[in-house]
């Protein structure tokens, strides 16, 4: 039984990608590390015309043997300043946890994180966002949020500059 | 026979000697039930139902159909609706009648809205599942219409059964579609382990999700549960002899107030109560600062190398130990104790390490009598089956007719109440102020203490005196054995009696809402 859910997995992880490949949406990519078809790497750009925009955010993802029946966990590689992540990358996102449908797919769950990026959900949590800081400052002072976004992408920039931004497939 | 005729008589007049207070008192419960006399009917009624798995299963149905019947609904349907109103038929009636398109779409059932986008297989081309991605001809829908293969409807069922109960409310695996799966699908899909799990979670919601019938709480487990209608707070005696309160769903804990057994309780799983010891029962190095036990007579301390320092002080001053040589004026004088304790350095906190040790002599003489009490009511249970035991044999060796014998069933049971009130008479008196109330309330505890444990100790020992001792073993019909059987009866009920009154004394003075005080005053004025 247990190695039927995982095959099924497999077979719904490779038309994930070829999905990937074949009808990639705008500023989304994802690809399997290696030869494990389980773990993939992915990378979102900034939304056009936010305080995201020119930023390159990489993140890991980690598919159960029971996908698509449960969520992979998503976790931000690249440093982040948003309520609804949190410091060590992991994303507080209804999607990925309760609100989880088998219909959704990798590319489905990388759109909502890009919307997501632009529009955090300052509701989400009440006892406390995934990070208490960026929501303070994101409902009290929203210029000096952006400015610290702003910031978090030019220092991709420069770092990118220096070479350190290593290549992703 | 006729020697036993004349003493039941006199058993039962004496039982009727204290029945007023019965029935005054008591609304109900196992030694009510099992005591042969006439009680009004109102009185033998509980006001809660105990339920088993069966009555449980009948009782939902019965909810269940009058839903469906009233609403003109399905029993499916009926579920869904009673489960997603807490099984309150009036609360579901009332939203249902104000608007029932709304309370369907609510609860995602076959007219409900979906906001989800028409699904990809009304559409020309061939159908796909949007869960394994596959061309697939044969798909299964729910009302929403949104289709997905066999496979993954299997596959999407049983994770959810394995994910819990919360299975009852799986809804249409498409995004945002509130469509309830119903049984059926649960039957056509799951193997029968996992049907019977999800049948199992749809019983469990009858009462998980009912504010009027609990699960009993009994610490060891127990399969039955309790319904119960009213308001005010209740002892529940539940079949598996767990008696418990309603309103905490902690052991029944009268004398004590559902507040005070919690003060309790945090009070023994605290963390705070080692601290009191520790405080009251060492002292800290003075150089690594680890507390230290005084395990040993002489005041000569040295912090153990194992998980100290190795640093050598008094006990007394806590100076270091080397400054107490004989060149110094001797240890049995220790001038630096006075000098310091004179400064007052040391003398504040001795006074506070005096003050918890006492804090915790208090809470430790009643900790231990209340445990005492609870081991003693545990007892009793494995008692009530060797008593079984005896009774089987008093009847096939001796002739006893087992209603003749009821009597031991009822007077051990009386034992296990006492001992429950007991119980929380010492949380009761340890949460009591040094009052005037205080010599009463104990004046009443060690009355019902010491018939309880009279009563008690005559179940244990005299009756096994009398039966079954291997040098006195009575022969089968002889006058004796019924002369001393008879004693032993009048004897143990009128024990049974007594423990009764104090039981409901206690209970009265010191459970009502008016100080047990006040009425002290009344009293003696």
């Amino acid at each position: 039984m247990a190695s039927g859910s995982a095959q099924s997995a497999e077979r719904r992880l490779l038309r994930d990608f070829k999905k990937m490949t074949a009808d990639a949406p705008k500023g989304v990519s994802a690809a399997p590390v290696g030869d494990d078809l389980f773990q993939w790497s992915a990378i979102v750009l900034g939304p056009e015309g936010t305080a995201w925009e020119g930023g390159v955010w990489k993140l890991n993802m980690s598919f159960p043997p029971e996908y698509p029946g449960k969520p992979p966990a998503v976790r931000f590689q690249t440093e982040v300043f948003h309520p609804n992540v949190f410091p060590n990358g992991q994303i507080c996102l209804d999607l990925l946890a309760a609100g989880w449908s088998p219909a959704y797919d990798a590319r489905t769950i990388l759109i909502a994180i890009q919307s997501l990026l632009a529009d955090p959900d300052t509701h989400a949590t009440p006892e406390g966002g995934a990070n208490p800081d960026a929501e303070s400052l994101f409902v009290r002072d929203r210029q000096g949020y952006y400015a610290k976004v702003k910031a978090l992408v030019e220092k991709q920039l420069e770092e990118d500059d220096m070479g350190c931004l290593s290549a992703v497939p | 026979m006729d020697g036993s005729d004349g003493g039941s008589i006199a058993g039962d007049s004496e039982e009727f000697e204290y029945e007023d207070q019965d029935v005054e008192l008591k609304s109900g419960g196992e030694e009510d039930e099992d005591q042969m006399v006439i009680e009004p009917p109102e009185v033998r009624k509980a006001p809660y139902t105990i339920m088993n798995a069966g009555d449980l299963a009948n009782r939902q149905n019965k909810c269940i159909s009058e839903a469906s019947d009233l609403l003109q609904v399905t029993h499916e349907e009926g579920f869904v609706l009673l489960r997603q109103h807490g099984w309150d038929l009036l609360r579901l009636q009332e939203a249902w009648f104000d608007n029932d398109q709304k309370v369907r779409n609510r609860c995602g059932l076959s007219t409900a809205k979906c906001t989800s986008p028409a699904p990809s297989s009304n559409l020309a081309g061939p159908k796909v599942c949007s869960i394994c991605m596959s061309a697939i001809d044969d798909l299964v829908a729910l009302d929403c219409s949104h289709g997905f293969c066999e496979e993954c409807w299997r596959g999407y069922l049983h994770t959810q059964v394995d994910d819990g109960k919360s299975a009852v409310q799986t809804r249409c695996p498409q995004h945002k579609c509130p469509m309830v799966v119903p049984t059926a699908f649960f039957s056509r899909f799951c193997d029968v382990e996992r049907q019977k799990k999800y049948q199992d979670w749809c019983l469990r919601t009858y009462v998980d999700e009912n504010a009027s019938v609990k699960w009993c709480p009994n610490p060891v487990g127990c399969q039955f549960a309790c319904e119960y209608q009213g308001v005010e707070s209740l002892e529940i005696h539940c079949q598996c002899t767990f008696v418990w309160c309603w309103a905490c769903g902690e052991e029944a804990h009268m004398p004590a107030s559902c507040k005070t057994v919690n003060q309790w309780n945090v009070k023994n799983s605290a963390e705070s109560e080692n601290i009191s010891w520790i405080r009251a029962h060492t002292k800290k190095c003075p150089k690594c600062h680890k507390p230290i036990e005084k395990n040993q007579g002489c005041n000569h301390m040295v912090c153990s190398k194992a998980g100290g320092c190795g640093h050598e002080f008094c006990w007394l001053c806590l100076g270091d130990w080397a400054s107490h040589g004989t060149s110094t004026g001797g240890y049995y004088q220790c001038n630096i104790y006075d000098k310091q304790s004179k400064q007052g350095k040391h003398a504040e906190e001795e006074r506070s390490r005096q003050e918890a040790k006492h804090a915790l002599d208090i809470y430790m003489f009643y900790f231990e009598r209340f445990m005492d009490h609870d081991k003693g009511m545990k007892l009793t249970v494995i008692q009530e089956q060797d008593i079984e035991g005896k009774v089987q044999r008093l009847h096939d060796e001796h002739g006893f007719a087992i209603i003749e014998l009821q009597f031991l069933y009822d007077a051990l049971r009386q034992v296990r109440a006492c001992r429950r009130v007991l119980k929380w008479t010492y949380v009761y008196g340890y949460y009591l102020d040094d009052s005037n109330e205080k010599p009463l309330f104990e004046y009443l505890q060690k009355n019902l203490e010491e018939k309880t444990d009279c009563l008690h100790e005559m179940l244990e020992k005299d009756f096994d005196k009398i039966f079954f001792d291997q040098d006195n073993q009575l022969s089968s019909g002889s006058e004796e054995a019924h002369q001393k059987f008879m004693t032993f009866r009048s004897h143990a009920t009128n024990f049974t009696n007594v423990t009764q009154k104090f039981l409901t004394q206690i209970l009265t003075d010191l459970g009502s809402d008016t100080g047990l005080g006040q009425r002290f005053s009344q009293s003696s004025t």
